[in-house]
Order: structure tokens, then C-alpha cells, then sequence
């Protein structure tokens, strides 16, 4: 479609709404691959849950040779928690922003539609009716825009609060080790814990890096 | 939008629907993916409306690249009407309707999406290790109208056979038949124009060895529930609007 415009008309204005409509189809895919993303996020969150509250048994089980290990085991827990929360909001800001991105898309096309048939119009007349149309089209597009970047801040922000939750894990994971080495018989599992944690971390910060890095890319 | 793994074998089917953040006066509609190795098929990819969260309901199961095949059981734009931004979004794509469909499903818009026209007999596409086979379905309720078969799965998509309009949060299964019939009975007799397309269709669909029949709305029939639908379908007067 894109193509077949681009021969019709070669004013800079329609050149600048096939530009909008190759962008927004990128912008879509790359909204819905987010959701995606976050979604498989969500699932390792899950396991991030079912790690912290291991942590949490073997921490009980060791008794006062773990004591420094309570609190850091419920701060695991209750950050995977607010993880999967976030996950499940950046998942729904996603397709929201996917789904603006479609409409505005839709307008662009009517934008360009709208302008071609003023190109074709030999009475002045119709011809302003026309332009006039256009003018309230793209006012209705520069609305859709402005919602559209409200979305994508809301959207860099909640990826930015997994990314300082999983940072937390991290430093979190480090403490967890050098406590470990106090707790005797149950130094090596929760050795293991530790860092299965921070690989379930890891995972999701790349996750969350690719989403970051596919919007930094169409927007 | 719900998704839910209906099969898993050596390929997967997936099914997608029950969006409750749809606009609330689009019927609902069950979009269904068959996944092969790194191949995709989309049957009935849905309306325009839904275009934004079956995509991002689509990409949790598969990379976008890997869909190269849609199928439009029939023109209705519940059906096939996204096709102008599935156009947009996938790279070397072949769309599988009916050859009664090639001028008329362009006005949704295709330019890069390759049209392979289905003879009224029927035929097969092949997805990564699958083969799926085009069974006609003509009349019911649309003149050129296509299900799919997978007999590996036995899972036979049906269309708009074996439809109802359901709320967001009804089960996905039929469970007690006699109580899922009032929701079907009107939509068939009303959307179904041929009772002799209806016997000839239950005819050729009775050979065939399904677990599962998956309609485009509403909800799925599994088991004894299918042989159920296909007994009572057979029984049914359709066409009623001439008649009346």
C-alpha cells in the first residue's frame, strides 16, 4: 500500500505520512513483542517467588545460624512479588500502547487517503471540504500522538522500576552469600539459592533490556 | 486477551479469545495458531479491533517471522478484516481462502500478502511437519466457506459451525450439551441457509476421526460432545428467515 502511494503522490506531505504508517507498523510489533517479553518475565517472577520462599524454609530450618538470612529471604519475596505486579501492568501498558499505535496507524492511513483525494479534485469547492476533513483528521492524530507518548513514558518507567528490583535482588544476592558462609551445614544450599536467584534475576533484566532497547529503537 | 495451549503434541494449537477489554459491542471471537517447528498459521486472525492484542497475544508463543500463514475461513471481517495490518507486519505471507474471496478480502487491503485461492473441493497447506486439510464447509454459513482438519491432532476447526455468543468469562469447553443447545439454536437456523449443505457437510465430517471441534465463537467441543453437536446439527431446519 505504502508503495503505491509513494508513486501517486510526490509532495513532502504524503511522504511524510508513509513514514508515520512504516513507523507505526514497527512501533506495533514492537509494543506486542514487549507484552510478550513481559510476559515470559512473569513467568520466571514466579519462580522467583517459589526461590524466595525456599530461601525462606532453609533459613527457618537453620535457626539462629541464619538469623541475618530472615529479613533478606522476605525482601527476595516481596520484591519478586511486586515484580510479577509490574510484569502483569507493563503487559496490559504494552498492548495499550500497541493498540494506539494500530490507530494511529489507521489515522495516518486516512491522513494520506484524505490527502490524495484533494490531489484529485478539480472543484476548488470540494477540494477545501476535503482539506478542512484533513485538517480535523490530523488534529485527531496529534491527540492519538499525545496519548501515545503518555503511554510510552508510563511504560519506560515501570521497565525502569523491574530493572531497580532486580538490581536490588542482585546486591540482595551478594549479601545472601557472604551471610551464607556463617551458617554451617546449610551454607551450600543457600549458596545455591543465592545464585539461582540471581540467574532468575538476570533473566528477567533481559527481558526487561530487550523490551527497553526494541521501543528505544522505533521511538 | 485469553490464550490457552488446546494441543500439544509435536506441534501445538493455541487458541485465543475471551478478550473482556474488547470494544463492547464486537462479538467475541476464538482466533486459533498452529505451531510446527519455526512455522505458524493463523486460522480466522479476527477483526480489526482485535488486530493489536491478538499480535501481542500471538508473539508470547512465536517470534513474528515465523507466522507465514493465515487462513480466512470465509470474508466476514470478524473473520479476516485485519488483514490490511496483518499485510503491513508480516514478510512473506500466503493467505488460504476460498477463490470466491480473491477480489472481495483486497478491500480490507493486501499488497504484500500473496493470495492461494482454495477450489471449492477443497485441499492442504503444510505447515513446518503438518499437514492440514481444507474441508468445505460451502453454505454454512458463507457460499465459499473452508474448515481445517489436522489429523495428527484431530482437531477439526469448524468456522462458524457449531458457534454461539458467549460472555467473557464462559468456560472454554461445552460441558452439559443439552444446556449449551438454546445458545447455538437460533444462530444456526438463522445463519445456515441450506439444509442440504448442512446433511452433506455432517456426512463428510462423520468420517473423520476428531478428539476435538473448535468453532470460531463461543465454546469448544471435546469428546462425545462432538458426535452430540453432529447428531443434533443433522436434525436441525435451517434457513428459517423465508420460511417465517
Amino acid at each position: 500500500m505504502s508503495t503505491t502511494i509513494k508513486i501517486e503522490n510526490k509532495d513532502g506531505s504524503v511522504k511524510r505520512a508513509i513514514m508515520q504508517q512504516i513507523d507505526h507498523t514497527k512501533l506495533t510489533i514492537a509494543a506486542a513483542t514487549v507484552a510478550a517479553e513481559l510476559f515470559h518475565a512473569e513467568v520466571v517472577a514466579k519462580q522467583l517467588t517459589i526461590s524466595a520462599k525456599n530461601a525462606a524454609a532453609i533459613v527457618l530450618r537453620a535457626g539462629s545460624q541464619a538469623a541475618g538470612l530472615s529479613v533478606i529471604s522476605s525482601y527476595y519475596d516481596e520484591l519478586a512479588s511486586k515484580t510479577i505486579t509490574l510484569a502483569r501492568s507493563i503487559n496490559i501498558t504494552a498492548v495499550q500502547l500497541s493498540m494506539v499505535s494500530v490507530t494511529e496507524w489507521r489515522t495516518s492511513a486516512v491522513v494520506t487517503q484524505v490527502e490524495r483525494a484533494r490531489d484529485m479534485m478539480d472543484d476548488p469547492e470540494s477540494a477545501r471540504t476535503v482539506a478542512q476533513l484533513g485538517v480535523k483528521v490530523e488534529a485527531e492524530l496529534e491527540h492519538l500522538s499525545d496519548g501515545f507518548q503518555v503511554l510510552l513514558k508510563e511504560l519506560y518507567e515501570q521497565l525502569d522500576e523491574v530493572q531497580r528490583n532486580m538490581r536490588a535482588i542482585d546486591v540482595i544476592a551478594v549479601t545472601s552469600r557472604l551471610e551464607a558462609q556463617q551458617t554451617g551445614e546449610f551454607k551450600e544450599g543457600l549458596m545455591q539459592m543465592a545464585n539461582s536467584i540471581q540467574d532468575q534475576a538476570s533473566e528477567i533484566k533481559n527481558h526487561v533490556a530487550k523490551s527497553v532497547s526494541l521501543l528505544n529503537a522505533y521511538t | 486477551m485469553l490464550s490457552r495451549v488446546i494441543y500439544q503434541g509435536d506441534h501445538q494449537w493455541i487458541m485465543f479469545g475471551r478478550d473482556k477489554d474488547k470494544p463492547e459491542k464486537i462479538i467475541d471471537s476464538n482466533q486459533f495458531m498452529i505451531v510446527s517447528g519455526d512455522e505458524a498459521i493463523l486460522l480466522d486472525p479476527g477483526g480489526i479491533e482485535l488486530f493489536a492484542p491478538m499480535l501481542a497475544a500471538a508473539l508470547k508463543f512465536v517470534p513474528i517471522e515465523n507466522i507465514k500463514t493465515l487462513f480466512a475461513s470465509h470474508q466476514d471481517p470478524d473473520i479476516i478484516s485485519s488483514l490490511g495490518l496483518w499485510d503491513q507486519v508480516l514478510v512473506d505471507a500466503t493467505i488460504h481462502c476460498s477463490w470466491l474471496w480473491d477480489g472481495f478480502i483486497r478491500h480490507f487491503g493486501m499488497s504484500s500478502i500473496k493470495f492461494e485461492p482454495i477450489r471449492d473441493e477443497g485441499g492442504s497447506v503444510r505447515v513446518g511437519d503438518v499437514d492440514l486439510q481444507f474441508i468445505p464447509a460451502h453454505y454454512l454459513h458463507s457460499s465459499g466457506n473452508f474448515n481445517v482438519y489436522d489429523p495428527k491432532a484431530k482437531i477439526l476447526f469448524s468456522g462458524d459451525v457449531g458457534a454461539c455468543l458467549e460472555a467473557p468469562e464462559a468456560p472454554l469447553e461445552v460441558g452439559d450439551f443439552n444446556e449449551h443447545i438454546p445458545k447455538m439454536k437460533l444462530f444456526h437456523q438463522r445463519w445456515m441457509p441450506s439444509n442440504e449443505a448442512k446433511i452433506n457437510w455432517v456426512r463428510r465430517v462423520r468420517a473423520l476421526d476428531i478428539d476435538m471441534m473448535v468453532p470460531q465463537h463461543g465454546r469448544i467441543f471435546v469428546g462425545e460432545s462432538v458426535n452430540q453437536f453432529l447428531n443434533w446439527f443433522e436434525n436441525l431446519d435451517v434457513g428459517i428467515a423465508v420460511s417465517q
